[in-house]
């Protein structure tokens, strides 16, 4: 089975039991606030588990991305984007942002970097500052 | 007759230059989105659902209204002229689309093509209108019970037409339907399933969600393309437009077979246009004397396919503004943006907001007009789009989604969800689990449990037993969940 599969099946199953563990703390405020997200809590991880039995003998040759070098690094920049972002202003770390992603994971040249990341801060300021007066700054 | 006269009334309220100017917006957009391979309509809606609560409720429906009838005629310009599907649901457009391109037929193929979006749209606006009245009608029949009836044949009908497995159809659904239950129960005001993180109380935000699965999800695949992007240059003549004007017109049983489909298929919760396009143009070769040009570059596999296409649009719209049960996951957000504006699907719409309806039904219409008047014109100049970086367009998704979630939730812990729902959303995409039965499972949820727990207080059990429409609702999502576990046998076996 491939590893991507797994790892969904794995979130789905997690989610799943989180549900239900956290379920047990309104049972003494009715059964009726409980019910639907045990039974949902429940489907998803039996459904999940039945899953990742029925094809753990499966052989899958397709591609598998799980561990694919260039996600992984736009996850990370999207990590640091949104950490960025709490404590600096979005105008900072928006060009910082772009020109990162397009640079080590798009593979763009300088050029189209700085046309993209000049337009979109425009964008941005005017859009967002501007006419939505959006407290960006 | 009370109804069209409401109707009537409440035209002046739509034909405002404010509501004109963002529906040429959305289209624009859609029109762009969709003519994007590995963008679509529901991206778009995705993107600009938050930018939408600064604005007036008309002016918003207009908006995304206008990028829900114009991206599917765009897509369909992509898949003639270069083989790629500019939408999921134009796939069926590229088999005789395409061939015609390279017969030197680009020009019929899309003329064909955008004159039967225009009329299978104004079809399934047509639906709409007449059905909207009976369903209104039917609707004062139902209470709490046949409303929960009704979602669970949502419900189930999303996880049995889901495309690739049944189960993992299944299980984003359910999945859908518990993250539904994260926050404060909404009849005893106490937190549950909130994991102790207080920010879940308010429960998940439908923006964030959104955003997540369809905006931040696809904006990560962008950067996986192939980097050797051709270059497009479209080439073709109007007077070879014309030629495929006329040929819609020849076909008339071809668009009309692509035009029931597709509103039929649009109203049953979950389907979509995939499975739309593809059954327009089996019903289209199934019903032609002479099927041996299909496939070839024969023009009536165009004219079906997308016919149904735009079709759908409208009757997607029946169940998700009777009931509040989204036919497709444009619709479903579009519901997103009536629960941010208040506003409740249903007879209230009707009697609180009849310029919503109109809104809706008049801008279905005009965007569809508007989008192949536009995709007719505008082809050439449209299609240089196709050149731009995939990375640039995947950063520019990426930076206005973190935008469009703070302009309308202002939290930073929604941007962090939707960043982790996208993370999610991307795994589900890759690996074949459907984002649309987690969405619609999300949606539809919390209307499902309302009216469950409201049903059991006013009725009890009886009343999920043994009221009429009730049992006659349970009967066809049986009937239906027995002829598709059938159907999947007879495909497995075949």
């Amino acid at each position: 089975m491939k590893k991507g599969n797994i790892i969904s099946l794995l979130i789905f199953i997690v989610f799943g039991a989180m549900m239900l563990v956290s379920t047990f703390t309104t049972f003494d405020k009715g059964l009726e606030s409980a019910l639907f997200p045990l039974a949902t809590g429940t489907l998803t991880v039996v459904l999940s588990t039945a899953l990742l039995f029925k094809s753990r003998d499966e052989n899958d040759k397709s591609e598998d991305d799980a561990g694919h070098a260039g996600i992984l690094g736009i996850f990370g920049l999207i990590f640091g984007f949104v950490l960025a972002i709490k404590y600096i202003s979005y105008l900072i770390v928006i060009p910082i942002f772009a020109c990162c992603l397009l640079y080590f994971v798009g593979k763009m040249n300088l050029r189209s970097i700085a046309i993209t990341v000049i337009v979109l801060e425009v964008f941005v300021y005017i859009v967002f500052y501007r006419l939505l007066q959006i407290s960006i700054i | 007759m009370e109804y069209y006269q409401v109707l009537l009334s409440s035209i002046a309220s739509v034909f405002t230059i404010e509501v004109m100017f963002w529906l040429f917006c959305g289209v624009l957009v859609g029109m762009f989105f969709g003519l994007m391979p590995g963008l679509a309509g529901p991206q778009a809606l995705a993107m600009l659902l938050p930018l939408t609560f600064t604005l007036d409720f008309t002016h918003a429906l207009a908006l995304l209204i206008g990028i829900a009838g114009s991206a599917t005629c765009a897509g369909s310009l992509t898949s003639i002229l270069i083989g790629v599907p500019g939408t999921p649901i134009n796939a069926a457009t590229v088999i005789d689309g395409y061939p015609m391109t390279k017969q030197g037929k680009a020009g019929m193929a899309i003329g064909a093509a955008c004159t039967s979006s225009a009329l299978g749209g104004i079809f399934g606006t047509i639906v709409l209108l007449i059905l909207l009245p009976y369903g209104f009608n039917l609707i004062l029949k139902f209470s709490f019970p046949e409303f929960f009836a009704i979602t669970m044949l949502g419900i189930c009908m999303i996880a049995f037409v889901t495309e690739g497995s049944f189960l993992k159809g299944l299980i984003a659904g359910v999945a859908g339907l518990a993250m539904s239950c994260i926050g404060f129960d909404p009849f005893i005001n106490y937190p549950r399933c909130s994991f102790g993180i207080s920010f879940l109380w308010d429960r998940l935000d439908i923006v964030s969600v959104v955003i997540g699965l369809f905006a931040i999800a696809e904006a990560i695949e962008l950067f996986r393309v192939d980097k050797d992007q051709t270059s497009v240059k479209a080439n073709y003549s109007l007077a070879g437009v014309f030629d495929g004007v006329k040929a819609t017109f020849k076909n008339l049983k071809s668009v009309l077979i692509g035009s029931l489909i597709g509103t039929g298929v649009g109203i049953m919760p979950g389907v979509g246009g995939g499975v739309a396009q593809f059954l327009a143009y089996s019903a289209t070769v199934s019903t032609s004397k002479d099927k041996s040009k299909f496939g070839k570059g024969d023009v009536r596999g165009v004219i079906g396919a997308e016919a149904s296409n735009n079709a759908k649009d409208g009757g997607s719209l029946v169940p998700a503004l009777l009931f509040g049960i989204p036919g497709s996951v444009d619709t479903a957000i579009l519901l997103g943006a009536f629960m941010m504006h208040g506003i409740s699907p249903g007879i209230t719409l009707f009697d609180k907001n009849p310029e919503a309806l109109v809104t809706i039904i008049w801008s279905l219409l005009m965007a569809t007009v508007a989008s192949v008047i536009l995709s007719i014109f505008c082809a050439p100049y449209l299609t240089n789009l196709l050149n731009v970086p995939k990375p640039i367009i995947g950063t520019a998704v990426l930076i206005l989604a973190v935008m469009g979630i703070y302009v309308a939730t202002n939290s930073y812990g929604d941007i962090i969800l939707a960043f982790v729902i996208g993370l999610v959303g991307y795994l589900m995409k890759k690996n074949n689990f459907s984002r649309v039965c987690l969405i619609i499972g999300f949606m539809l949820g919390n209307i499902a449990e309302m009216n469950l727990r409201r049903g059991l207080l006013m009725f009890g059990l009886q009343g999920f037993l043994l009221r009429p429409l009730v049992i006659i609702i349970f009967l066809v999502t049986a009937g239906l969940i027995v002829l598709n576990i059938r159907a999947r046998k007879v495909g497995g076996l075949s």
